[in-house]
Formats: structure tokens, C-alpha cells, sequence
């Protein structure tokens, strides 16, 4: 088979011969993923998941966070206000008017995740160690391990919602803003800072490397973008014939040295081999090309250096270490998923704003120059509100973006679309320490915000639900709902969508 | 095999009494030693003794995988298994293969695990984001090469007479895939790469496409550089009859463990030439060419950086120019003892002398030496000595714009002296200072440990700590705790006595006294000898196989001073390196 200059690379043709089996002609059975994304002209949905390293209000002073009403038209609290119209906090990262999605975006508040108190962990649940614990139980609705870690003992929402929504040529993207834990000699790497799970293809639950390059994010989603010119087009096509050929041998040889493997050694290369599958599958799919709202972002060229870590607060100034340009890399990561949904390039996605007990330094993103672990300790009231507010701010961003591009049938993304953002801890009750007050390490207290349309989400605007006893993956729960991606109502051990975002 | 998390040295310490005394002493903390008299009895010794009497000079392996003339060792032959390229050997593989400088992958790769080291292949799990960084930083390197003619030329090695010249890319491929793979490719191979695996595809099909060679070129550094063989070190080898799961490595697989513990990076041609000679075939030859590697600013970089990531100054918490001159203070001296004097290791806890400018010098207390560069000084009379007096070690653990005597005891215990911890119960809060009701000074605040269950584990660490207090987390000295300014009282009226002490060993004060009272026992040898077996084997969890490693470096070593050049020889010289053990 003659296909331009070159002969058809193997894998290719069999994927067309097994098209032939579905009466189509072969080249256009390979074309078939994208058309079969927008068949029949209903807009698919999308799920999205973020979720913050901090609690919402420092040691000993009140969260500024939560509304004081509730229901329709909830009041907005400093953190909160880039989601309403108005002005925001004026300092570098915040600064300028909101992004008016109030009508869109619902709160939930008064949440918990239950806290082993001598039993054992209890469903859903983690132990009394405040920092890692928590991340685990809202993304995947299991209860953490024993072990500080951070690692889910499940499927992530965000997986589930891939596999239900059968995002192509992207299953999911797995995305984190903050560049590095900035820790310094305390850092343990890799297993930090993490938020996908999946279960491969033998059952095992497998962590996901999030992407931290906007650089890597747009050359994966958009690097093969066809753009209008011809000339263009055509070396587009002449590199991605390249880029197949290379993965074509890649693939070849892999087969060829696994099974020369042990066992231990054979699972290794049998999941780099998955996941070279795939990168096929994205060569293969036809680049996007520009339709409706769908058109190729601007390149964001190399990515702002990585600093060194934090510097401990010392109310002298942090020595601008800890901060890697995280605004920028929010804004590119945020607005490449937006484009990344318009052109139907994946239908989940999950960004890991910041680490776990994060050190981020915060002075160029809200002027306090400190990290923002030190900020919550040092019980700065409005510096640790507008480190949540710079969370929400990407979130409402988010949510504008998608409120503001269009799917083919000219209706809005976010009217097909489901998005939270969690963060790590609450305000109140330390089980750790077994100490009352207005404490950050507590998980009590805890809200979650939900953005979006999808199924009949916020359909009569968005609302502040007060929750007590509720759990913060019931309203990931509901967001998966909102899509379509669960029937049962249930994420791990945590069962219930929250009818009343549904109103 | 059972993996076991922790390391059982008692026995073996031998002569080592003190080290005996610690185990005996600590067993109601540490997880890792159990009681003295039981380490009498547990037999661990013997396999130790049995094969230090292993020989040297008998050959391994053949080049073409056949065991030699040796047993292998079977009681120290590690458990081995695929190792991705960490991010810094993925740099500085391409930079020797395509001689290219630009490699900066950090941003790219999924981030390695320090436990503490980078290449712990047990926590590696390929993702989607690995294998499009690995296509993408494939693609970057492809380009780069091509936009430098003077370097492409030098990589490519031929001049092509025409876009399709087959002889040219020919001796690219074989050439350059032999650099990459770390192996000679084989006549089918070299097909593949010029004609692609059904025939078509391949670098001349795409380079006639083009009309330029080197889009040919092109397509074969896009393709090397995402193969599995590039990307992880692969070791099959030939198994050995009679024991079952034990394989002699390849010539060129012995090359390739040589070169990334000893370099960092890939074996160069002349290795590869050796490999291909059957020159590292016995503990003579391997021995030969460590030796030679050892000659070689890579060596200095990757044995300076396996001391940073050990004792964890490879991140620093402080502004980056403080940062930096602490980091290049303690290389400086790890490069001196090691290689520029080839001191006895153990001179890195004893020098007199350290390599700082005025920036350091004055946060030291030291005369300036007047130079903005830095310069080696006689610490004097200040009590200083050594790496533990460096702000890089002193960095560790500080909390709360202080020093923590616990972050800094545990860091002592488990990673100077391999002595693991339990962890705390769940109940203790360790982000939070610890303040008992009316406690102002931080000896005070502490005391809560020296009761009740607490004290079992924190009496091995506090006192370790507080022998350290007078240096705070910047490697100043001081004589009174800072004030608090989130607390009423004034910290600042706490003098400190800074007494340390290792419990079953003796007092000390500073991190002189600590250093030399370490040296005394034995705690220092032990130790590094384990983590460089971790290092070694690339994994964290150090089972029994491990363990009669580290024996055996004890054995040759002894427990008083050698050079580190002379144990990373003693460790690839031992017939073990040449074998691997499959994983269960």
C-alpha cells in the first residue's frame, strides 16, 4: 500500500484491515477517531479535577473562605472573589476584576474525611497524620494506607471519568503547576506530587508521572496541529511519517527484547510498551485541524527555568527562591486543556495545582513573601486567603474559558462540562494533635467548589451547600455524575452524589 | 531472597565493639538492629566470612555472555533489574554521545526518587508523560544536532556523497547505535534502521523523501533515543548452570554497570573497544579499568554527587548564591580528599581546612580571606572540622527558622550511620514545635522526650542533635537560641550548652567531636560502604544479598581508614559485579 511517498507502516495497515471488518474503506476507518468524536453532533462531556496543598484558613484566625449565606447568590469571602465580578485583592498574582462565573460555580462546605481514631481507618477515611493523608481519599474515595504517603488505593476520579468518556487521542491529561517541591534536603522526588491513578490492563493500580512542562503539554497536544498553509501542512505530514517510523522500530524492538526478560523485568517494559501504544494511537489520530473554537494555541516556547527550594520564612523577605513562574505555567496549562476539550483532543483532565504542604513561595503571586506552608503556620489571615484565592482564581479562570469557547454545535464547553477544585485540608479541629481552635492541619471543615453545566449541574445557578458529615469526594462523586460517569453513584468507598447541586 | 527493609550490621562489625554496643543498646527503637545477644547467634557472620575468602583474578564472564572459569559468589550476587537513565544520566548521556551540551531534561522527565539516591529502579513506573517527554527531548536533540553542522559532522563521522548514501549511514547507524545502545548492533538491526522494519521507513526512505541525508540522520537519533535499550540499562547475560536465577553478564553489560556507577553516563569507545575485546572479563581486568575511569573528571562529578545525595545538599533552603557556596565548599573537599590528595576517606570528618569565600567565611566566623572566589581556610581555633561543620550539613532539618535537634539526630542516625528509625505514631504532630506548658528554651521544650514512650527512640536522637545546637541552620555559630516572635517569651535568654551525646558511646560537643567519636566506632565505615551498595545495585532495600556485599567491603576495608577510590575499586573488582540475580 502506497500512501504519498511511503509505504504504510505495519501497525497502520492491520488497524485498517480491521477497520475493513466495519464495511468501511480502510484510510477512512483510519480517520475514524476524530469523526467518531463529534458523530452525530452531540457535544461529549468533559470532567475536570484540581485540586490545591493547603487548607483554607491559617492557625488561629477565621478562614476567609467560606460564605456566611447560603444557597443562591452566596456572598463572597476574599478567597472566593475571583469567581464573582467584582475587584479583586490587588497584588501581583491576583489583582484586576473577577471572572464572573458565580451562576456557574457552586460551593460546598462543612466537609469532612473521617479520621481513624484508634479503630483503624474507616472507609473513605485516613490516618491521624494530617499532610499526606488527605489527597488520596477526595480523589479516589479509598481510604488512605497506614503510611504517610500521599498514594490513592484506587482509581482516581479523573481516570474513572476517562474511561467512561473515552477521550481520544489523550485518554486523560495528568498535569501539575508547581515546578518542584522546593523542599530542600528533606525532598524524596518522584512519588510526590502526583494525582492520577489508573488500573492497567492486569488490574493493578498504577501512578501517573503528571506533566509539570508546558513546553512537553502543548508539543503532545498540539505539535502535529495541521495548520491552513499547504507547505505547512505538508511538513507537518513529512515530520509526523517521521515520528511514526521511529515509534514504529521503538515498538518492534520492544517486542522483540521483552520476552528475552524476567518477569519482574518483562512487567516493566510490558507497561512502557502500553504506553507506547499509547503514543501510537495519538500519531495515528488525525491532528487537529481547526474547527469551531478548535484552533492551534500559541506556542509557549521553553519553560521558565526551575528554582531552588524555599527559603524559610523569616519575616525578612524569602530571597526569591521557591517559585519557578507558576503563574505563567498555570495560565498555559489551564488554556491548553481549555483548547485541548474544544478540539476534542482528551475529555478528562487533572492538575495538581501544588504539592502537599506546599512550599511554593507566594511573594510573586500575592506580595507575602513567604512560602505557603509558613504562611498558614504564621497565621497570616488575608496572605493565606489569597493563597487559596490564587488557587480559585485559575479554577474561575478555567470555567471562563470554557463558558466562552464553543463546542461544533455551538454551544457552549461548560455547558458539557464538570470541574472541581479540592484542597488538602479544612480549618478547624486537629485529630493529630487532638487540639480544638482554628487550626490548618484539620480535616474538618472542608469545602469543595464545582464549576460547570454538564448534566444539569448548577442548573439554576451556582449555590453555597453547607455539607456537615458529607464528604469531600461526594461532590467529586457528583461532578462525575454530571458526565455520565458513573452510574452507581459511587467513587471507592464513597457513595452519594449531592442532589441539591443538581436544583 | 526476602527483601528486608533495614540493615542488620551488628554481627559483623566484629572488632567493631562499639558499634556491637549501639546495636545492643538501641533495640527497643531502631527497626533496623535487633538485640545484641540475638546478633551473636543469627549466623550472619559466617556467610561473610566464607566469602571473603573468595578469590580475586579468576574470570567472570565472556564477552559473548559465557561464564568464565568462576563461581560466582552466590551469597552476594544482588537482585538486579531494568534501570531507567535518572535525569542526570540522561543528560549526561546525550551530552557524550552527541556531544551536546544542551541537554536539560529536568523539566521534561518525570521527577526521580531520592531514597535517598536517584536511581532507585524499584520506584520507576513508565507513564504516558515519560514516553512523550522521551519523544519529545528526542526530537530536541535531533534538532540541535542538525542546526550544528561542525558537531553533526563530527557525530555522523562520514560525508554523504549523495541524500540516499547508503554507505554513509551506514557506518552512522553501526557507529552511533553501538554509542546508544551501549552494544554492537547486529547486521538485521542495521537494516532495520536504513530500510525499517517491513521494509520501508526506514532512514534512507526518508532521507530520499527529503533529498537531505541527514533527515535520514534525523529519524535515526529520534529512534536510538526512545529505544528501551537507551532508556533503561538492559542486563541479560547468560545463566549459570546449577543456580537458578543467576546469570554472568556480557562484557559489554560489565562496561555499562562500570560506567554509570563509576561516570555517571555511558561507557566511551574505548570501554566499549575493551568490552568488545573481552577485556573486562575478570576481576583483574575490571579492577584495570576502574582504575583508568577513576582518571577522569566524570568520576570526580558522579563521587561528588553520590556524596550530595547521600548526605542531602543536593537542594538547599537557602537563597541560591548561599546555596551554591555551600554546595561547592563540601564538593570541593569530597574532590580533594578523594582525588586531588587521595586522602583516607575518612579525612572528609577530619580536615582542618575548608574552600569558602568571604561569603561563607564571615557567616562561619572565619577570617575573610578577602576573595570573592573561594579559597581553602584554616577553620583555627573555632572547634569546626570537617564536612559536618559545613552550612551544607547543617542545613538539615530546619524548622520554624530554627534548627530541629530531631531533624538533625535522625538525619545522623539513619542516614550517616544507617541506623533506621521507626517512625512516630500517628498522633505526633512533627510539623508542629513541640511546647510543653511554660517551656521557654528549647532543651525545655524538648524534655517531653525523655519520658514515657517517647523516650526509647529520642533518646538515641535528641542528644545527637543538641550536640549541634551551637551551629544554627545557616552554619553560623551561635551561643543563644534566636527569639521566637510568634511566642511572648524571649528565646533569646536561652543560653546553649551544646552537649551531644551517642548513647552507649560517649558525650560530645560540635560536630568535631562527633565526627572523631564516629570515626572511633566504626559508624562511618559501615555506613558509607552500605550506601554505596545501594547506589550500586539501584535499590533502596537492602536485603541479605546486599548485606554480605557490605560484609565484604568491610572485610577488605577494615574499620579503620582507606580511600573511597580504593573501595569503588574493591566493590567492581569483587567477582559479584560481574552477575546479576534475576528478581522473583
Amino acid at each position: 500500500v502506497i500512501v504519498g511517498k511511503f509505504r504504510m507502516q505495519r501497525r497502520t495497515l492491520l488497524r485498517g484491515m480491521a477497520g475493513a471488518v466495519l464495511a468501511l474503506p480502510a484510510l477512512e476507518i483510519m480517520e475514524a477517531p476524530r469523526a467518531q468524536a463529534y458523530g452525530g453532533g452531540t457535544p461529549p462531556k468533559r470532567f475536570v479535577m484540581m485540586y490545591g496543598g493547603m487548607s483554607l484558613g491559617a492557625d488561629g484566625s477565621p478562614d476567609l473562605v467560606v460564605p456566611d449565606t447560603s444557597g443562591l447568590g452566596y456572598d463572597l469571602k476574599r478567597a472566593l472573589l475571583p469567581i464573582g465580578a467584582g475587584d479583586l485583592p490587588v497584588n501581583p498574582g491576583l489583582g484586576g476584576q473577577g471572572y464572573d462565573v458565580q451562576d456557574s460555580v457552586s460551593i460546598v462546605t462543612g466537609l469532612s474525611i473521617p479520621v481513624d481514631t484508634g479503630g483503624g481507618i474507616p472507609a473513605g477515611g485516613k490516618s491521624r497524620e494530617f499532610h499526606y493523608n488527605g489527597i488520596g481519599p477526595q480523589t479516589s474515595g479509598m481510604r488512605a494506607g497506614a503510611a504517610p504517603m500521599e498514594e490513592a488505593m484506587g482509581p482516581t476520579a479523573d481516570q474513572i471519568a476517562a474511561d467512561a468518556l473515552g477521550g481520544y487521542p489523550h485518554a486523560s491529561l495528568s498535569y501539575r503547576v508547581q515546578a518542584a517541591t522546593y523542599v530542600g534536603n528533606n525532598a524524596t522526588g518522584g512519588a510526590d506530587g502526583r494525582i492520577s491513578y489508573r488500573r492497567d490492563s492486569d488490574g493493578n493500580l498504577q501512578p501517573i508521572d503528571p506533566v509539570f512542562s508546558p513546553e512537553l503539554a502543548y508539543a503532545s497536544l498540539f505539535g502535529a496541529f495541521r495548520g491552513p498553509d499547504p507547505a505547512d501542512a505538508a511538513a507537518a505530514q513529512f515530520l509526523l511519517q517521521r515520528r511514526k517510523s521511529a515509534i514504529d522500530l521503538v515498538h518492534h524492538k520492544l517486542e522483540a527484547l521483552i520476552p528475552r526478560l524476567g518477569m519482574a523485568d518483562r512487567a516493566r517494559l510490558d507497561r512502557h510498551l502500553d504506553e507506547i501504544r499509547g503514543l501510537e494511537q495519538r500519531l495515528d489520530a488525525i491532528p487537529p485541524t481547526g474547527e469551531g473554537d478548535c484552533a492551534k494555541p500559541p506556542d509557549p516556547g521553553a519553560d521558565p527555568a526551575v528554582a531552588g527550594a524555599a527559603v524559610e520564612y523569616n519575616g525578612e523577605g524569602g530571597g526569591g527562591s521557591g517559585y519557578s513562574d507558576e503563574e505563567l505555567r498555570a495560565t498555559i496549562l489551564f488554556d491548553l486543556i481549555a483548547m485541548a476539550f474544544a478540539c476534542d483532543q482528551t475529555r478528562s483532565a487533572a492538575v495538581r495545582m501544588t504539592f502537599t504542604q506546599s512550599f511554593l513561595q507566594m511573594g510573586p503571586l500575592i506580595g507575602v513573601e513567604s512560602d505557603l506552608h509558613a504562611i498558614g503556620h504564621n497565621g497570616m489571615q488575608e496572605g493565606y486567603a489569597d493563597g487559596v484565592g490564587w488557587h480559585v482564581k485559575h479554577f474561575a479562570r478555567l470555567i471562563a474559558k470554557l463558558r466562552d469557547m464553543h463546542d461544533i454545535d455551538g454551544t457552549p464547553l461548560l455547558d458539557h462540562t464538570a470541574v472541581v477544585l479540592m484542597f488538602e485540608g479544612g480549618h478547624g479541629y486537629d485529630a493529630e494533635t487532638n487540639t480544638d481552635g482554628l487550626l490548618a492541619h484539620s480535616s474538618e471543615n472542608m469545602v469543595v467548589l464545582i464549576g460547570g453545566r454538564a448534566g444539569g449541574l448548577n442548573q439554576s445557578g451556582g449555590r453555597h451547600l453547607v455539607m456537615p458529615g458529607w464528604h469531600p469526594a461526594n461532590v467529586v462523586v457528583s461532578a462525575l455524575h454530571a458526565v455520565g460517569a458513573v452510574q452507581d453513584e459511587t467513587l471507592g468507598e464513597v457513595q452519594g452524589k449531592i442532589p441539591e447541586l443538581f436544583g | 531472597v526476602g527483601a528486608t527493609t533495614n540493615l542488620d550490621l551488628g554481627p559483623k562489625l566484629g572488632g567493631r565493639a562499639c558499634a556491637c554496643a549501639i546495636a545492643a543498646v538501641l533495640g527497643g527503637c531502631y527497626s533496623g538492629l535487633s538485640g545484641g545477644a540475638d546478633d551473636e547467634d543469627d549466623g550472619s557472620g559466617s556467610a561473610a566470612d566464607d566469602a571473603a575468602g573468595d578469590g580475586d583474578g579468576s574470570s567472570g564472564a565472556t564477552s559473548d555472555g559465557e561464564p568464565g572459569g568462576v563461581e560466582p559468589p552466590v551469597d552476594r550476587v544482588a537482585r538486579s533489574g531494568l534501570r531507567r537513565l535518572t535525569v542526570r544520566e540522561y543528560d549526561d548521556t546525550l551530552r557524550d554521545i552527541l556531544l551536546d551540551d544542551g541537554v536539560a531534561a529536568a523539566q521534561q522527565l518525570p521527577v526521580d526518587s531520592l531514597t535517598p539516591f536517584d536511581n532507585d529502579y524499584t520506584h520507576q513506573i513508565a507513564s504516558g508523560g515519560l514516553i512523550d517527554a522521551t519523544e519529545y527531548l528526542a526530537a530536541r536533540a535531533a534538532d540541535r544536532l542538525l542546526a550544528d553542522s561542525v558537531r553533526r559532522d563530527q557525530v555522523v563521522g562520514c560525508q554523504p556523497a549523495t541524500p540516499d548514501d547508503e554507505a554513509c549511514m551506514r557506518t552512522f547507524v553501526a557507529a552511533f547505535g553501538r554509542r546508544a545502545l551501549r552494544r554492537p548492533l547486529s547486521e538485521d538491526e542495521i537494516v532495520e534502521y536504513l530500510h525499517g522494519t517491513g521494509g520501508s521507513g526506514g532512514a534512507l526512505d526518508h532521507a530520499a523523501g527529503a533529498g537531505d541525508f541527514f533527515v535520514g540522520v534525523d529519524t535515526i537519533v529520534r529512534t536510538m533515543l526512545q529505544e528501551p535499550e537507551f532508556l533503561y540499562r538492559v542486563e541479560i547475560g547468560t545463566p549459570i548452570p546449577g543456580e537458578p536465577g543467576v546469570f554472568a553478564l556480557s562484557s559489554f553489560e560489565v562496561a555499562t554497570r562500570l560506567s554509570y556507577l563509576v561516570w555517571g553516563t555511558t561507557p566511551d569507545d574505548s570501554l566499549l573497544d575493551l568490552a568488545e575485546a573481552d577485556g573486562l572479563a575478570d576481576t583483574d581486568s575490571v579492577r584495570e579499568a576502574a582504575l583508568d575511569m577513576l582518571d577522569d573528571p566524570r568520576a570526580v562529578a558522579r563521587i561528588a554527587r553520590f556524596h550530595a545525595m547521600w548526605l542531602g545538599y543536593v537542594l538547599l533552603p537557602h537563597t541560591a548564591e548561599l546555596s551554591g557556596a555551600m554546595q561547592t565548599e563540601t564538593t570541593a573537599l569530597v574532590e580533594r580528599v578523594v582525588f586531588a590528595d587521595q586522602r583516607p576517606w575518612q579525612d572528609l570528618f577530619r580536615s582542618s581546612e575548608t574552600f569558602v569565600s568571604d561569603l561563607l567565611a564571615e557567616q562561619y566566623g572565619l577570617p575573610l580571606p578577602g576573595s570573592t572566589e573561594p579559597v581553602w581556610v584554616d577553620y583555627g581555633e573555632t572547634g569546626r572540622q570537617g564536612i559536618l561543620s559545613h552550612g551544607s550539613f547543617l542545613s538539615i532539618g530546619a524548622k520554624f527558622n530554627d534548627t530541629s535537634p530531631v531533624q538533625r539526630g535522625k538525619f545522623v542516625r539513619e542516614r550517616l550511620f544507617c541506623q533506621p528509625l521507626e517512625e512516630p505514631p500517628d498522633s505526633v504532630d512533627v510539623d508542629q514545635p513541640v511546647a510543653p506548658e511554660g517551656a521557654v528554651c528549647k532543651v525545655d521544650r524538648f524534655a517531653a522526650h525523655e519520658v514515657g514512650n517517647c523516650a526509647g527512640c529520642h533518646v538515641q536522637i535528641d542528644p545527637v542533635g543538641f550536640g549541634l545546637e551551637n551551629y544554627d541552620q545557616f552554619g553560623r555559630y551561635r551561643e543563644f537560641e534566636p527569639d521566637n516572635p510568634e511566642t511572648e517569651a524571649d528565646e533569646s535568654q536561652c543560653a546553649i550548652e551544646g552537649k551531644g551525646k551517642l548513647e552507649g558511646i560517649g558525650e560530645f560537643h560540635g560536630p568535631g567531636e562527633l565526627s572523631d567519636l564516629a570515626i572511633e566506632a566504626g559508624l562511618l565505615n559501615a555506613c558509607v560502604m552500605t550506601q554505596l551498595v545501594r547506589f550500586t545495585v539501584g535499590h533502596s532495600e537492602i536485603d541479605e544479598l546486599d548485606q554480605q556485599l557490605v560484609f565484604m567491603l568491610l572485610d577488605h576495608m577494615g574499620d579503620g581508614d582507606f580511600r573511597f577510590d580504593e573501595l569503588v575499586l574493591e566493590l567492581v573488582s569483587d567477582d559479584a559485579f560481574r552477575f546479576r540475580r534475576e528478581e522473583e
